[in-house]
């Protein structure tokens, strides 16, 4: 099991590489750094297959910054 | 800045911090548009919801893309799309039917029977369970009817199409996720093999679930609510046989996807008037379905209209990939309201939908013995 600090900087790692922007701030909200729906997919996709870890799509989609993301990934486990 | 001008068939009409769009309505002029894809592309999005934004969507999904990307999505999905492919769902359909028919008590609302037929389709399809189409349902509202009080957010037309969006974007990757899982041999599964990205995947669900939702409920309700307006129900229920040509009228008469967009790639004309690169323009199909050059009594629903070749699927390379099946779950439900309901009656007011794209009916309370 991760710790909190390690999946924020894992998936701010990823969401940096999808967005192109660097850094990435735990509250900043994906579709207003210019992530729009595909790229939402797509990031759920890599965090699945590369850390192993199913956040909730709604989450993502709705409430789209990575505290929301890791404390939804916590509370899971 | 262009001055809109009253007057002709191809009109320049401005949208207030949108640029603008020429509304194009005469048949002829609309086929034209959809015939020719390297002058008119598909990639800057296809509803005037779109209009002025960037498409995310350009090039992945392949109802905003142009040939030959366009091909390389559609061709392996139309192979299980044919009228030949679609008729072995035949039988569920016909069962889904029978099951919202069959507990209706002699009272009941038209609309809300009529939006629940994509559930006959997009399980065999799609793999989505007739349980969760309530409240698919009214996410594809949302996004295709923002302005329709019904399903418009305390926030704006704006917020409501983009929760809707993003409600259906978090279903469809969750139904993605379950046919990796589970794979049912769908067109999920088949767009999932495919060379594209994720998004580009869910992307393409969001045509197919959007193409089949919004539409289709509308046309046996508009096409009721006019029979019943003139008085022509029980002659079209006495004549089962003559339903073959009575849907394809239902779908001219009704054309409930209204509009379709597309952007001038280059320097062009359109029924004569001139067109700029860049420019949107938008097909208005329930106006070309009506052009008189074309349809003698436009404004009577005919089921004896021949020929019909009517815009309501559209036309060119982005016809309607879902026809086969919209024309059969079409008749089967004509078939058995028909047989359950010799005879109807309007029992309230018909309420129309508010909306730029969708054109049809939300309410209809009706009356009828069944048989
Ligand atoms: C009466 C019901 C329906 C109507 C009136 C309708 C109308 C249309 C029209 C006018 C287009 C052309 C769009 C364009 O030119 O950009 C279209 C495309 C499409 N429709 Fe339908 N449709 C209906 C039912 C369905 C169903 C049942 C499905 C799926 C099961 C479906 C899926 C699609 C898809 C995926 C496209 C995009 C095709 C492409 O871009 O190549 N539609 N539809």
């Amino acid at each position: 099991m991760r710790t909190r600090a390690e999946l924020e900087s894992a998936i701010s790692q990823l969401w940096s590489e999808k967005l192109a922007v660097h850094p990435v701030g735990l509250y900043d909200n994906f579709f207003a750094l210019g992530g729009d729906s595909l790229l939402a997919a797509d990031l759920l996709m890599d965090i699945y297959e590369r850390l192993g870890v199913e956040v909730d799509a709604g989450v993502l989609f709705l409430k789209p910054t990575i505290a929301e993301l890791v404390d939804d990934v916590l509370a899971a486990e | 800045m262009r001055v809109p001008s009253a007057a002709g068939p191809v009109r320049w009409w401005p949208i207030p911090g949108r640029g603008g769009f020429w509304a194009v309505t005469r048949y002829a002029d609309v086929a034209a548009v959809l015939a020719d894809h390297t002058r008119f592309t598909s990639t800057g999005g296809v509803m005037l919801n779109m209009l002025g934004r960037a498409e995310p969507a350009r090039d992945q999904q392949f109802a905003a893309s142009d040939p030959p990307r366009h091909g390389l999505v559609r061709g392996p999905l139309q192979r299980r799309m044919t009228a030949r492919a679609v008729r072995r769902h035949e039988d569920a359909i016909r069962a889904h039917v029978r099951g919202t028919l069959a507990p209706l008590a002699d009272e009941f609302d038209l609309a809300e029977v009529t939006a629940g037929l994509p559930a006959a389709f997009l399980g065999p399809l799609m793999g989505i369970p007739p349980a969760d189409w309530p409240a698919l349902r009214r996410l594809v509202a949302m996004s295709v009817a923002e302005d329709d009080p019904d399903v418009t957010l305390p926030a704006g037309p704006e917020a409501t199409l983009e929760r809707g969006h993003r409600e259906l974007f978090a279903y469809l990757l969750g139904l993605l996720l379950e046919h990796r899982r589970h794979p049912r041999g769908d067109l999920v599964d088949l767009l999932a093999a495919l060379p594209l990205r994720p998004g580009a995947v869910v992307a393409n669900c969001y045509s197919l679930l959007l193409g089949g939702g919004a539409a289709l409920p509308h046309v046996p309700t508009a096409t009721v609510a006019e029979l019943l307006r003139s008085g022509r129900y029980a002659d079209w229920a006495a004549r089962p046989d003559r339903l073959g040509g009575a849907v394809e009228e239902a779908l001219r008469y009704t054309s409930p996807a209204g509009h379709f967009m597309r952007l001038a790639t280059r320097d062009t004309t359109v029924g004569g008037v001139p067109v700029a690169a860049g420019d949107a323009v938008v097909v208005w199909l329930g106006a070309a379905n009506r052009d008189e050059a074309v349809f003698t009594d436009p404004h009577r629903l005919d089921p004896l209209r021949h020929p019909n070749r009517h815009l309501a699927f559209g036309d060119g390379r982005h016809y309607c990939l879902g026809a086969a099946m919209a024309r059969l779950t079409l008749r089967v439900f004509f078939e058995e309201l028909f047989a359950r309901y010799p005879v109807l009656h309007l029992a309230g007011d018909v309420e129309r939908v508010r909306s730029a794209w969708l054109g049809g009916v939300k309410r209809m309370p009706v009356a009828g013995r069944p048989r």
